[in-house]
């Protein structure tokens, strides 16, 4: 089994491509239903946005199991395969583990560190989940993931600073006034710019807002959208007089304030400080209030130099972020690999009991008349031997799962106890020509479609027989419980 | 003794690893230097208040008679509120700030020596006790104010210079600055006073008269003057932001000026 993603992201493919591999919902639910439908996967979720389509998938073999997705994708885009597949990336188990978790982090987009993906990508997977589309493999995964963006965005600072224009200036604003609630916002100039500045700002506390605008109808249209005041502009000097914030965007020619307008302000409000943005071009609020005490003007380029510094503070803890995605892929290897372990402790268990089985069967033919009580106690004392002679191995193996050289010693452990074939063959195969020993054990073949539901069975007769044992060993019952 | 001493050095160079630690962290913004440097100056503090309780059992008194003893207190009432400062308001890099003030007290007292071991008989008193402790505290207020208000000027400064650094992501809103600001000289000014009124009276009961004519007392009146004028001119006179802090900063210079050098070089009878 591999864990595949095929995709394509803003940086790999013009829009053109991209347009082309946009999903709706509905074809994502007939998407997923297609490729889980053939043969070669097993597991898929679509994670489609406006800058990037993702196809992850768990496939049985790599080349069929990519060749699937790329079919499928020229068919949904109405590519041909040649005209497209120039523009995607491809990675393959942990690469593609790693491409996740750098995706859900943030650290993969345009914004570094935007928070926007991670819902996105975990409705991609809640929906294909629903769909009954996922299953052990991804289902573990996608948890993951989103554990690896929750960590990254409380551990690290990489979301918190600022990294759009209106943004910048609640930033700012914060670093005069310590909160901005019960503060006055006053808009000059109802553009579009100016009103959502005003609504993060509003969203930041500053409930008071004042619109003041040359034609009083769109002053007051926009006032009514905060619950505010409309004025016009021969108001203004009474506006600014009860204004802690001022965001300025008309589109007059000259400057709309003054610099002797605001010192006669600041008289008169009592030196309160006075936070300026200017974000018109050409400017509105004249550049020389910048000096006056207690004024602190700044305009779009100002909040462009915010801007970039604050990208640049992100990278920075992208590499933070970069350290727990790499604790986060050792986790999930621990548990692929113990995953890996648990069909090779059932395959000894049942060669061994397979074993028990035939020497009873060898005890009954080449021995007459046993009583049925010493043939339960024969029986009962030969099992009792090999559950203790496979315990160790199995708990041991278990444990050796997790560790970094697992991969050797699940194969060590393959080889020592003649696994090989048996894991090759025993899926089909398995409990049909068994003896009496597996009849108790009837459901398996016909589970045998879904790996999860045959993983868990096993983990359920796994407990079930290694309580049977402890009750009969109840001394170590404690060493076995460290070891879950 | 010895032993004492041995705490004491050992305090010093503890408290100096924290500065460091502080300094290092303001440089290259280490939250785990910043955490380890809180947790050393709780020991620091720990270590400081040990110090004072084994020398108060020692001497027989509350040690605060001493140039050595009260710069001592100071340091250690100046840690004690960075601490507490810290613990609640998390405020960034005011404990850097504090604490170099704080070291420096100390390292003061290394040059110092033990100082004066004993004051005569007549010099002591709860009064006096009392008139001491309670003008240190109003000299750790106003420090502490000092403090904020520099703070306030660096960050208006990063503010209208439009430098976006580390500093400035890190200094507190300017508002909170300002608050911090009022809130210790309002506390500080009421404590200086009742300083003053207990140190007249403990000398009017000690020596019959009133002690008008020394430096020190007159640099004090000067002082509460000072910080009256400033709450004035905050209050009434609509004064704030950049010009109200730099007053601040002038008269904290005139209490470092009254502490360190009236004491020293122009009392006749105020040795610290």
């Amino acid at each position: 089994m591999h864990i595949i993603v095929v995709g394509l992201n803003y940086r790999s493919s013009p829009v053109e491509v991209r347009e082309r591999f946009a999903f709706t919902d509905a074809e994502m639910e007939a998407g997923i239903a297609r490729l889980v439908g053939t043969q070669q996967v097993r597991e898929a979720v679509i994670v489609s946005t406006c800058n990037r389509t993702e196809v992850y998938a768990v496939v049985d073999a790599l080349k069929p199991g990519l060749d699937t997705i790329h079919a499928y994708l020229a068919e949904h885009s109405g590519l041909a395969q040649g005209a497209f597949l120039t523009h995607l990336y491809e990675y393959e188990g942990e690469q593609a583990v790693r491409h996740l978790f750098r995706v859900t982090a943030g650290l993969d987009s345009m914004v570094l560190g935007e928070t926007q993906i991670l819902g996105q990508v975990r409705s991609g997977f809640l929906f294909s989940q629903e769909q009954g589309k996922t299953g052990r493999l991804f289902n573990n995964l996608f948890r993951r993931a989103v554990t690896v963006a929750k960590r990254a965005h409380s551990e690290t600072k990489i979301g918190e600073n600022a990294v759009s224009v209106s943004y910048a200036a609640v930033e700012l604003a914060k670093k005069i006034f310590e909160s901005l609630d019960h503060k006055t916002v006053l808009v000059i100039g109802a553009g579009k710019m100016s009103e959502l500045t005003a609504k993060h700002l509003n969203a930041n506390g500053a409930t008071k807002v004042i619109v003041c605008n040359r034609t009083y109808e769109r002053a007051k249209e926009l006032a009514d959208k905060f619950n505010g005041k409309a004025l016009d502009m021969n108001s203004l000097d009474l506006a600014l007089k009860e204004a802690d914030i001022v965001v300025s965007s008309t589109g007059a020619e000259g400057y709309v304030v003054t610099k002797a307008h605001v010192q006669a302000t600041m008289k008169k409000r009592r030196h309160r400080p006075l936070f300026l943005i200017d974000i018109a071009v050409p400017r509105d609020l004249d550049p020389a209030m910048g000096d006056l005490d207690n004024v602190f003007l700044y305009d779009i380029d100002d909040l462009e130099g915010v801007i970039r510094v604050n990208m640049e503070e992100r990278a920075k803890e992208a590499e933070k972020v970069g350290v727990i995605i790499g604790e986060e892929l050792v986790a999930f290897r621990q548990w692929m690999n113990a995953q890996e372990a648990s069909p090779l402790i059932q395959g000894l268990r049942q060669k061994a009991l397979g074993m028990q089985a035939d020497l009873m069967q060898n005890l009954n033919n080449k021995v007459q008349n046993l009583s049925d009580k010493e043939i339960h106690t024969v029986n009962k004392l030969t099992m009792a031997l090999v559950n203790q002679l496979i315990h160790k191995p199995i708990t041991e193996i278990k444990d050796m799962a997790t560790e970094d050289d697992a991969v050797v010693y699940l194969e060590a452990f393959k080889r020592l106890f003649g696994l090989e074939e048996e894991a090759a063959s025993n899926r089909p195969a398995d409990g049909k020509d068994k003896p009496k020993q597996q009849a108790d054990k009837p459901k398996q073949p016909a589970e045998q479609g879904n790996p999860s539901v045959v993983a868990v069975q096993a983990q359920m007769e796994q407990t079930r027989q290694e309580e049977a044992s402890a009750g009969a060993r109840p001394a170590e019952l404690f060493g076995r419980y460290g070891t879950h | 003794m010895v032993g004492n001493l041995f705490l004491y050095d050992g305090m010093t160079f503890l408290y100096a690893i924290v500065v460091v630690l502080y300094f290092l962290d303001f440089i290259s913004h280490k939250h785990t230097l910043n955490r380890i440097a809180f947790s050393l100056l709780a020991v620091v503090w720990g270590l400081q208040s040990t110090f004072f309780i084994t020398r108060m059992t020692e001497v027989g008194y509350l040690p605060l008679l001493t140039t050595f003893e009260t710069t001592l207190f100071f340091s250690w009432l100046l840690i004690t509120f960075s601490l507490v400062i810290n613990y609640f308001y998390k405020i960034d890099l005011f404990a850097f700030f504090t604490n170099l003030i704080g070291f420096a007290m100390v390292a003061v007292d290394l040059f110092l020596g033990e100082g004066a071991s004993r004051l005569a008989a007549h010099m002591q008193g709860d009064l006096l006790v009392l008139h001491i402790s309670l003008a240190f505290l109003s000299y750790a207020a106003f420090s502490i104010s000092f403090i904020f208000s520099i703070m306030y000027l660096i960050q208006s400064k990063l503010l209208k210079e439009k430098r976006w650094n580390n500093t400035f992501r890190r200094l507190p809103a300017l508002d909170k600055l300002d608050a911090f600001t009022f809130r210790l000289i309002i506390v500080g000014f009421p404590l200086l006073l009742t300083a003053m009124i207990l140190g007249a009276n403990w000398y009017y009961i000690q020596f019959g008269n009133v002690l008008i004519w020394d430096a020190k007392p007159v640099v004090s009146v000067i002082l509460l003057f000072c910080y009256v004028v400033w709450i004035y001119l905050r209050l009434s006179a609509g004064w704030s932001g950049r010009k109200l802090a730099w007053w601040n900063v002038i008269s904290f210079g005139l209490v470092i000026i009254n502490y360190f050098f009236v004491g020293q070089f122009f009392s006749g009878f105020h040795p610290w």
